[in-house]
């Protein structure tokens, strides 16, 4: 198991490119995050985890073809990497165990 | 940026520069589609709004990676890693929002920071003004005074004026020497009022070694120090303004200086005094003087271009070397040197007490921060579970430490822009009362507002005190704390041990405000005793003046005034005044003297001859010393002192052969008989070279209490002089009613009597006695907050360690109790460790500070017992306090909640 754990916005930010399957780049990430969660998401922040992201090798990029909407512009498109796909099911397990048999006041059994 | 799309340009073009080249085309394209959809939804304005606001983001998180990567001279890309390299924007976020959820920290710990900061500022700031300013001139570094010492009698010698002709002529180190000298004259202001000023009459050759312009017209000439040159005068910028109201056609107007006529040419810039603080200049007449004869000047110049301080200390020596083989009874004993004019003397030696202010700064700072580490340490602990949590989630130590310290470094922001006001309040105020104390006031060149330096002086104390309030918590809520954390977290509850170090610090604590608190109460209370004092004869219906004579009133002969007939002029005057003032309804007394009760004492070592026996050397309680003053007559009567033996002063005893003197009560009981036939004289001191003539002592009066820090144990001995031999009296005039109200009827009397009668600091008595006790106000005021705050935030500090280490119990006496055990035993155990902690503390500071009192020689004071016992008991209440409710609240959880909480 790798010493190093995924962070929050991280797992967030996985999970919404899983989430738009093959479309994902950075604007409809933040979009996605902000539907789900209900939280506004700073841009600066899904860019800089992006970038983390890739550099751990969790998730690749590539450049799309130009984009007439984007005055001509490509979009950089991201994807989750096995690795990437392994962290986040571990996070995920980690997690469960935290908050098995975890019961919160004025919640049903 | 795509052209049309409408994307604020001014902000497009700061996050092109911001963003690493990698990733700067695709997230400005991003950012502009985001911008594009904002348009739709908020219209242009809001989404502009947005986009400003985006910019901010991102520069905040990539710009401070570029000045790394910068500062590293690497690519900015690779600037990674490191503890700085995890602070984020966030944290700066976090760590405000931290002083609001914990508004008792903040106040607590943001005052006392601020307070220690605030000192460290005021005492950087007071230490740079008036140690190391240079002069705030072109080269004002290399402007020197020439200072002649006389070693043998260990006294400054001023009268050089045949010195500086030859200085002027020889020196080759030093060019540009001017003289000058500071004479009080009443100036006919521009709105026909008469006024004393502080002139400066000073050699032309000053002004162009300043470098600065006149603001309008010219600076003196050397064409002005001619004899029988036309007379002018150069005025300052604030009486030009203040007094003629800024008049623009000032130049040419003629301003009675003195009794001579002068003609305005010049008005120098705002901010010009040299050479202290004046704002008249006139030409200095230099005429020839004999060796150590002549006025008393001030001689300053230049350092030469290319000349060092070695070099001009050499040539002085050898120019002095020269001097004393020619006038050998003169100059044999006279040294001078090559001083810096302003501040630092380049190749000083660094005094040892420029660094005590600073070890003092970092003294209070580290005990401040000991108290501020605690409750930080208090507030991580209470967060255990979240920094667990963290960490699970990915978060790095270094994250979670830095996260830590940029909230105390928020916090220490916070404080250091308090202290800073604080500071510059206490600057300002300072400096407004020190004005009205000292005579020739503050230099022109000390500011009274904080410099840059300054600012940053505290910004660092912030910086420092940052660290160590983050640091060592940090340290310990993220050690092995955190791998028990995250192995316990679903068996055990909270992992943090209270340890070994924490114990100590509650006992440390509890120890340094028993050593802190007696000693500032004994300090404030000399203070207070201090203050009342003077409560004994009504000040405040004594209205007090210093009274002189222009000298420029009556020139003698030669143009050179003559002092005898000076003296006389002032003593007809003197007596026509007081002759004039005892007729006003109000009056009963008027007399005057060299100094009067409250003010600072003249002291003296003196030896009493009684009989024929040899004479002994009187111990006072001034060091050795006794205090003597010059006093008209009528003086203690005045100050309703009653005669205790022989008989007052008269008018006949200044001048008579035996020169009488009274003596005081407290002389009295050091001689140990009745004084009055005993023969008394004074002995050399630093700066008094001779052995004074022997005075007769013709009477015995009550102690006056002339010093507020006397308390009416110091031995007085009053000589008698006439106005005619004193310069300048102090005048005091006792009044029935408030003597304030006749302050301008003796300023209409004065100009009646003379218009040469110079009259300055017009006040009661009460105000002098106010301001000589200002400082000890101060100090009390100051040391009673530091008190308060001290004590305040030392129970703060133990009540939110204890409580915590308490509740930290909680589960454990909840278990305790459902298997049974007997709550007073549970308590018991809680109370046990926490009197361990206290009772250590308390017995080490009671300790600490007897051994230190008794080790003093002085007695223990009932007084310091009390506030032991007081300030003990305080620390023993809080103590239990803290332990009472965190326990009280553990004994009521109910089993089952008690063993869930694991």
């Amino acid at each position: 198991m790798s010493r190093q754990m995924l962070g929050e916005f991280e797992q967030m930010v996985l999970l919404a490119i899983l989430r738009l399957r093959g479309d994902a780049y950075a604007v409809p990430i933040v979009g996605e995050i902000e539907a789900r969660t209900g939280r506004s998401v700073a841009p600066a922040s899904v860019h800089v985890t992006l970038r983390r992201l890739e550099e751990k090798g969790l998730i690749t990029s590539w450049l799309s073809e130009p984009v007439p909407e984007r005055g001509g512009r490509a979009r950089r498109c991201v994807q989750v990497e096995p690795e990437g796909l392994r962290q986040l099911r571990e996070s995920r397990d980690m997690m469960n165990a935290l908050w098995s048999g975890v019961r919160m006041t004025g919640e049903s059994r | 940026v795509s052209a049309g799309s409408g994307v604020p340009r001014r902000a497009a073009a700061v996050l092109r520069r911001v963003l690493p080249a990698d990733m700067r085309e695709d997230v400005l394209a991003d950012l502009e589609e985001l911008y594009l959809l904002r348009v739709e939804r908020e219209g242009a304005a809001g989404a502009a709004r947005w986009y400003r606001g985006q910019v901010l983001s991102y520069a905040t998180r990539f710009g401070a990676e570029r000045v790394r990567g910068a500062l590293r001279g690497g690519d900015p890309s690779a600037a990674r890693g490191g503890p700085l390299s995890v602070i984020s924007w966030l944290d700066w976020k976090l760590g405000a929002r931290m002083l609001l959820k914990h508004p008792g920290l903040t106040i607590i710990g943001g005052l006392s920071l601020a307070a220690a900061i605030a000192i460290g500022a005021v005492g950087f700031e007071v230490a740079n003004e008036l140690l190391y300013k240079g002069l705030p001139f072109d080269e004002g570094e290399r402007v020197v005074r020439l200072e002649t010492r006389d070693v043998a009698a260990t006294s400054s010698e001023p009268r050089v004026l045949h010195d500086f002709a030859i200085w002027r002529g020889a020196l080759k180190t030093v060019t540009e020497l001017g003289a000058a000298r500071v004479v009080e004259r009443n100036v006919l202001t521009g709105e026909g009022r008469l006024e004393a000023f502080r002139v400066a009459e000073m050699t032309s050759s000053a002004f162009p070694l300043t470098r600065v312009s006149p603001l309008l017209g010219r600076p003196l000439q050397p064409a002005d120090e001619v004899p029988g040159a036309d007379a002018v005068v150069v005025l300052g910028y604030d009486v030009w303004q203040t007094k003629f109201l800024g008049d623009p056609a000032i130049i040419g107007r003629v301003v009675t200086v003195g009794r001579i006529p002068r003609t305005v040419v010049g008005v120098m810039p705002a901010g010009f005094g040299f050479p202290r603080n004046q704002q008249l200049w006139i030409p200095l007449p230099v005429q020839d003087a004999a060796p150590r004869e002549g006025p008393p000047v001030q001689v300053f110049g230049r350092l030469a271009p290319g000349a060092t301080w070695q070099a001009a200390a050499a040539e002085l020596d050898v120019v002095s070397a020269r001097l004393a083989e020619d006038h050998p009874v003169t100059h044999a004993q006279l040294r001078t040197r090559v001083r810096a004019f302003a501040g630092r003397t380049p190749g000083d030696r660094v005094e040892w007490q420029e660094l005590v202010i600073h070890a003092i700064i970092l003294l209070v700072l580290l005990a401040v921060c000991a108290n501020v580490a605690t409750l930080v340490f208090a507030r991580t602990a209470m967060r255990e579970s979240e920094i667990v949590v963290r960490t699970a989630l990915g978060a790095s130590r270094t994250r979670v430490i830095m996260q830590i310290v940029t909230e105390s470094f928020v916090l220490a922001l916070a404080a250091a822009v308090v202290g800073l006001v604080i500071a510059q309040t206490i600057v300002r105020y300072a400096g407004a009362r020190t004005t009205l104390g000292i005579d020739d006031g503050l230099p022109f060149w000390v500011d009274l507002t904080l410099e840059p330096v300054t600012i940053a002086y505290a910004l660092l104390l912030a910086a420092t005190a940052a660290a160590l309030i983050g640091v060592l918590p940090a340290l310990k809520a993220t050690g092995a704390v955190i791998r028990r954390g995250l192995q316990d977290m679903t068996t055990a509850g909270t992992a943090m041990k209270f340890g070994g170090v924490w114990s100590f610090i509650i006992g440390a604590q509890v120890a340094f405000t028993l050593i802190c608190l007696p000693a500032a109460a004994g300090i404030s209370q000399e203070f207070l005793r201090d203050r009342a004092t003077h409560s004994e004869f009504p000040t405040e219906r004594y209205l007090t003046f210093r009274l002189s004579m222009d000298v420029e009133a009556l020139p003698g002969d030669d143009g050179v005034p003559d002092d005898a007939e000076i003296g006389a002029r002032r003593a007809l005057a003197f007596e026509e005044l007081a002759r004039r003032l005892r007729e006003e309804p109000s009056v009963t007394h008027v007399t005057f003297g060299d100094r009067l009760p409250a003010m600072s004492p003249r002291l003296m070592p003196v030896e009493v001859q009684q009989g024929t026996a040899e004479p002994v050397r009187l111990q006072g309680n001034y060091d050795g010393h006794i205090a003597v003053a010059a006093v008209g007559v009528g003086y203690h009567d005045a100050f309703e002192a009653e005669l205790i033996a022989g008989r007052v002063l008269h008018a006949g005893d200044a001048g008579a052969p035996n020169r009488p003197v009274l003596v005081n009560e407290a002389f009295m009981r050091e001689v140990g008989s009745n004084p009055v036939g005993a023969r008394v004289r004074t002995l050399p001191r630093r700066g008094v070279a001779e052995t004074g003539p022997w005075h007769e002592i013709v009477g015995v009066t009550a102690d006056l209490g002339m010093d507020p820090t006397d308390r009416g144990e110091a031995e007085y001995m009053y000589s008698a002089v006439s106005a005619a031999g004193l310069d300048p009296l102090i005048v005091a005039v006792r009044v029935a009613g408030d003597a304030a109200a006749l302050a301008p009827r003796v300023a209409v009397l004065a100009r009646q009597v003379d218009p040469g009668l110079q009259l300055r600091d017009v006040t009661t008595l009460r105000q002098i006695v106010a301001n000589r006790q200002m400082p000890a106000i101060i100090g009390t005021s100051v040391f009673g907050t530091i008190l308060l705050i001290a004590l305040v935030f030392s129970a703060a500090g133990l009540y939110a360690l204890m409580a915590v280490a308490v509740e930290r119990r909680t589960r454990e006496i909840g278990i305790r109790i459902a298997l049974g055990a007997n709550p007073h035993r549970v308590l018991r155990t809680v109370f046990a460790r926490a009197g361990r902690q206290l009772g250590g503390g308390i017995i080490a500071g009671n300790s600490i500070i007897l051994v230190l009192t008794w080790r003093a020689g002085g007695g223990i004071d009932v007084n310091i017992i009390i506030a032991l016992v007081v300030v003990s008991v305080i620390m023993a209440a809080v103590g239990v306090l803290a332990c009472t409710v965190p326990a009280r609240r553990a004994l009521r959880v109910q089993p089952t909640e008690a063993l869930r909480q694991g």
